[in-house]
């Protein structure tokens, strides 16, 4: 409210004369008429529609530039017995396809999206109150918190995306738990136990399927949801730990502009690792040494 | 003329002009061509003001009938707050979204004239539009780009409101009509995106409903996505369900959380600053139904 206070009174000192043309830039947005800086309002017309109509032509320019230099991509006709290597989904469902290769299709693909909208969605309802409304980054601490929560979500991504390319998870469990003695069946642990159950839900005709079962079983229990849950849960509530502790006096609504850019951060580095480095069987790859999409 | 000049010029008689002309007519005929001119001119006074309610608006009262009787301007306020139109507030992100929706849609209708939604013409019925039709290859390329355009600045202009805490009451509910259309959004671009049946969409899309396809516990997800592509792989059933969402039925609900969007923002007033409708209505207080109840001071 103050810089609106003192911008008509700034104006109020402006003389104008009767017949002065409204539209004159750059005051074009200022009030000019004595109404207008009275209230610190301007008319729509012509003000609003002005801006309105030279935003729509320099969008139309860019579109008409865009689509006449640059073609959209068009492939051969679709044929379902011939799948490219790798197949993608469209850029902006790029980092749910690559959360897809770290946790199970179940979490990665719906309950992670939904519970995240859901959660954007209730932000109103969390963060309460009018102050900084209207404003810019809430107080001079918003862009430090936002740009210190970048960097963290794209150190914390990039690690956790680098720990299962280097040390991968399922294979490394699957081999742990595969090493259990399958002659002690039936006898004893949780792998046994576990083992039963496979033999009654699951199938498995002979020992070894029974214990190929369970063991498959436990490890979608542990990297398919166990760990990708905890780190959903762990890396957010650090995020607000260090938040305090690197800004002294935080307040709520300062904590939650810092999980809002987690969540847009997060976006883009699994969009851009999704987008520029993966390659074929969507393994890892430099961007810049990214091989050409084979097709089927 | 009263300037005395000796030129040569001021002795060449004026060249007769059509009012002349038509003075040197006899009388009867002169007066019939002037009832036709009139008559002629309120024809086009009556034609252009009927479809403009008022004329060039001069005044500050025209001005605000301009924007008060078109139904393409009545969304907005008559006046707005200095700060409410600055760019570099607002950036226009929301603006250059919803033109992108009106692109889309234009590039979109021409396309469909061409467009057959079946697995054995899809394809080449795009082929045709690219290379045969003329400006086809623009359309498409324009219908492309534009759908790409909007996805990225409806999510900019989510982070706009974010950061500028522009969901903050009494705007909750709009910013939830906001994650809607977001949603939305999405979906419109990616069941366009099956539409040119290549091989990128087959198996893009192949990859999105196999995730949609994961939802918990199975037999759901096996249902959700056998509703969604209404067979057991993406086909025709598939194509022509992605063409009928993605040509009307997304499009229309689109439009309207829409139309609720912006007469939301005209009620709920401008963030920035106190606008003018905010001014009448007084959303002073903004304290939720539970603080007031608890008298919590502001």
């Amino acid at each position: 409210m103050a810089t609106t206070g003192d911008r008509v009174t700034q104006e109020a000192n402006v003389t104008v004369q009767k017949g002065t043309r409204v539209l004159t830039p750059p005051a074009r947005t200022r009030p000019t008429t004595p109404a207008e800086q009275e209230t610190g309002t301007v008319q729509v017309w012509p003000h609003l529609v002005v801006i309105e109509f030279l935003g729509a032509l320099i969008i139309t320019i860019n579109m008409v530039l865009l689509s006449t230099l640059f073609n959209g991509p068009f492939l051969g006709l679709a044929n379902p017995d011939k799948t490219p290597n790798p197949s993608k989904a469209p850029w902006y469902f790029l980092n749910l396809q690559e959360l897809l290769l770290h946790m199970n299709p179940a979490l990665a693909g719906v309950i992670v999206p939904t519970l995240a909208l859901v959660l954007i969605a209730a932000i109103p309802y969390v963060d309460r109150g009018s102050k900084g409304l209207g404003v810019w980054w809430y107080s001079p601490r918003g862009p430090k918190v936002a740009m210190f929560t970048a960097i963290y979500t794209t150190a914390v991504a990039g690690a956790l995306i680098a720990l299962d390319k280097f040390f991968p998870l399922k294979s490394n469990f699957t081999a742990w738990l595969d090493t259990a003695d399958v002659s002690r069946v039936g006898q004893a642990g949780f792998l046994s136990f576990l083992t039963e159950l496979a033999g009654d839900f699951l199938g498995g005709n002979s020992p070894e399927a029974r214990h190929a079962n369970a063991v498959g079983v436990l490890v979608e229990a542990i990297v398919g949801w166990g760990i990708p849950i905890l780190c959903f849960i762990i890396f957010p509530i650090l995020l607000v730990v260090l938040l305090k502790a690197a800004f002294k006096g935080i307040d709520k609504t300062e904590i939650i502009i810092g999980l809002f850019t987690g969540f847009v951060t997060l976006y883009f580095v699994l969009t851009f690792v999704g987008t520029a480095m993966r390659g074929p069987s969507m393994d890892l790859y430099p961007p810049w040494a990214l091989p050409p999409n084979q097709e089927g | 003329m009263a300037r005395a000049s000796r030129s040569l010029r001021d002795n060449i008689p004026p060249v007769p002009g059509p009012k002349d002309l038509v003075d040197r007519l006899p009388g009867g005929l002169r007066g019939r061509l002037s009832k036709i001119g009139a008559s002629a001119k309120r024809t086009r006074e009556d034609i252009s003001g009927s479809i403009v309610r008022n004329g060039w608006p001069t005044s500050v009262r025209g001005r605000s009938l301009a924007v008060m009787n078109s139904v393409f301007l009545h969304l907005h306020p008559i006046r707005t707050r200095q700060d409410a139109i600055k760019m570099t507030y607002t950036f226009g992100l929301g603006g250059i979204s919803f033109f992108l929706f009106l692109l889309l849609t234009l590039t979109g209708v021409l396309l469909m004239f061409y467009y057959i939604p079946s697995i054995d013409q899809a394809w080449q019925t795009m082929n045709i539009i690219k290379t045969e039709q003329p400006f086809g290859w623009f359309l498409r390329n324009m219908h492309r780009w534009a759908a790409h355009g909007m996805v990225i600045m409806v999510f900019f202009h989510m982070c706009r409101v974010f950061y500028t805490g522009s969901f903050r009451a009494p705007r909750q509910f709009n910013w939830v009509v906001g994650v809607i259309l977001l949603v939305l959004t999405f979906l419109l671009s990616y069941t366009g995106y099956l539409l040119p049946w290549d091989q990128l969409s087959l198996w893009a899309v192949t990859v999105g409903v196999n995730m949609v396809g994961s939802t918990p516990p199975p037999f759901v997800g096996d249902l959700v996505k056998f509703f969604l592509i209404g067979d057991f792989t993406v086909g025709q059933n598939a194509l022509l369900r992605f063409y009928t969402l993605h040509v009307i039925a997304l499009p229309l609900l689109l439009s309207i959380f829409l139309a609720v969007h912006f007469w939301r923002i005209r009620k709920d007033g401008f963030s920035r600053g106190l606008t003018f409708t905010s001014r009448i209505t007084d959303y002073g207080d903004t304290r939720s139904a539970g603080e007031k109840a608890a008298g919590k001071e502001k």
